[in-house]
């Protein structure tokens, strides 16, 4: 393509051409894998459909849902019964034992006193691409039939397309979508068009959608590119958001909790001291 | 796999046309599946949930822009219309690297499962690419397997169509001219795959580059109305030839296509 000033560019579209069939994502289904902690596993195996029962599951993604659902909700009365890896294989042997906040771990938790109730914190970066293996192998373990889905993640404002310039839109601010099945109104906006949410968090909810599970997606938009106190902020509302609201551990602590957490991304971000 | 919307009400899409738009440059394919689905205010029947779609999740993009409610829509979802035994599937994210092949397999199998009648590629050729002769002159073209183009063959060449079939290009395998459609997604794919397995097919494009593709896509949709007779644009009179009943209309435009080049820009940086 040549431009007005005579140079030739490259053409860039988002057409895909057939031969780009050779590259693969290798091994989609085997990359990603959902381990379970062996009590969890036996529990599986007593039931009809060989599935956990639950009533109310949290899924963060991303290191400001996982703050959030860290310091209210899996901070005390919570056991870990499995994990997501990335590229282990099935004999693997893994102690479940990275436990800083920061860390890039994906781990399953459920109440102690509540066992039908689970949260997924996901501080991971899952690509998109895995995001249908990934849906797909927690779900067959998991039966939600009556239960009450909430998806926590957070993007960029640069993401948001709106008639409002971003400056006046207050950055960060919460928007959220929900499947047919939710009766109930969102503790916030429902997401304009034309914009859309991608990767896991979008997976997790058409999944929902589609086999007709109550869910809702809280996405937050937020204009920092490093976790900051007040994106997290931002998700505090949202404890009392169905189901977490019966799945919420009081934190007396939870401003020092919220600023460990920033502190620690923080460490691995700042250019001066 | 296919989910329809309503389990409890069988469907069979027996005899009904199947529109599949191609992920294409300036995804014009979509965007004319768009206007059909928009302006035929069309009913959702199913979900196709396959791993070769990347994930994606909206509001209602054919809500009323003031509209305040969620009505949420996926990567990959299909519309139906009885009244002119048509489908259309709407593909809004695109595919996983490498798993084309699998979904063209995925597709062919549910188009011969269902017993549809035809399938129409919706696509677009990179307009750099064209020849000389393509230059000038209507930017739509058709190319389709032996048996439809023997059906239609008098339709298309007749004044109110005049279709012009898509020029084939010589190649080392092929000295007389081979299906070449560069930035076509997987139409080409797709419909040679319709043709070993003998599914009548037709791919209808035009040549366009990447940018503002609202209009390359009316052109796509209005150049299939004229062959599919789906919209009737033209107003409806009264018996005394005056009087108009129904006004003439136009595509309606869906509320995804506003900010097609996202937000405005801040004023502030000007301060």
């Amino acid at each position: 393509m040549a431009t007005f000033f005579g140079e030739i560019l490259p053409v860039i579209s988002r057409a895909v051409d057939d031969d780009d069939d050779d590259e693969s994502f290798e091994n989609l289904e085997t990359y990603v894998k959902i381990k379970w902690k062996k009590e969890a596993q036996e529990e599986m195996e007593l039931t009809k459909d060989k599935k956990l029962q639950a009533n109310a599951f949290v899924l963060a993604v991303g290191p400001a849902a996982t703050g959030f659902t860290q310091t209210y909700v899996t901070h005390k009365n919570y056991e870990i019964i499995g994990a997501m890896f990335c590229g282990m294989k099935e004999d693997d042997v893994n102690t479940f034992g990275q436990m800083s906040p920061t860390d890039k771990t994906c781990y399953i938790y459920r109440k102690c006193d509540y066992p039908s109730a689970l949260v997924c914190e996901c501080n991971y970066d899952i690509r998109p691409e895995y995001a249908h293996s990934f849906v797909n192998q927690l779900m067959s373990c998991l039966n939600l039939c009556e239960g009450h889905v909430v998806i926590f993640g957070s993007t960029f404002t640069s993401e948001y397309k709106s008639d409002v310039p971003t400056s006046d839109m207050n950055p960060p601010f919460m928007r959220a979508l929900k499947t047919a099945s939710f009766l109930g109104t969102p503790m916030a906006p429902y997401l304009e068009q034309p914009n859309v949410a991608t990767g896991l968090p979008a997976q997790m909810l058409t999944y929902c959608h589609i086999h007709k599970l109550n869910a809702v997606l809280y996405m937050c938009y937020t204009d920092s590119i490093h976790l900051d106190f007040a994106t997290l902020k931002t998700f505090q509302p949202l404890i009392e958001s169905t189901p977490v609201k019966y799945m919420r551990e009081e934190n007396k602590k939870a401003s020092e909790t919220l600023k460990k957490i920033v502190d620690l991304h923080t460490k691995h971000s700042t250019l001066y001291m | 796999m296919y989910i329809p919307a309503d389990k409890k009400k069988s469907k069979s899409f027996e005899g009904y046309t199947l529109i599949v738009p191609a992920v294409s440059v300036g995804n014009v394919g979509q965007l004319a599946s768009d206007l059909l689905i928009s302006t035929m205010w069309l009913e959702r029947c199913g979900f196709i949930y396959h791993d070769s779609i990347l994930p994606l999740v909206g509001n209602d993009p054919y809500a009323h822009p003031e509209a305040d409610v969620c009505k949420l829509v996926t990567a990959c979802e299909v519309y139906e219309s009885k009244l002119h035994q048509l489908v259309i599937i709407q593909q809004r994210a695109p595919f996983v690297k490498g798993k084309m092949s699998s979904f063209r397999r995925w597709l062919t199998g549910w188009v011969k499962e269902n017993k549809f009648e035809k399938l129409v590629i919706l696509s677009s050729m990179h307009a750099h690419e064209r020849l000389d002769i393509q230059l000038q002159g209507p930017q739509f073209r058709y190319i389709s397997t032996p048996d439809l183009e023997a059906e239609n063959k008098e339709r298309f060449t007749h004044d109110v169509l005049k279709w012009i079939p898509l020029e084939g290009r010589p190649s080392l395998e092929d000295p007389e001219g081979s299906l070449y459609l560069p930035g076509g997604g997987i139409a080409k794919s797709l419909f040679e795959d319709c043709s070993k397995e003998n599914i009548p097919a037709i791919v209808v494009l035009v040549f366009c580059a990447e940018g503002d593709n609202a209009q390359d896509a009316v052109k796509l949709a209005y150049n299939l109305n004229l062959w599919m007779d789906l919209i009737d644009f033209k107003p409806k009179y009264d018996l005394d030839g005056k009087t108009i009943i129904k006004p003439a209309s136009t595509w309606r435009v869906p509320s995804s296509w506003r900010l097609l080049f996202g937000t405005a820009v801040d004023q502030t940086l000007f301060h």
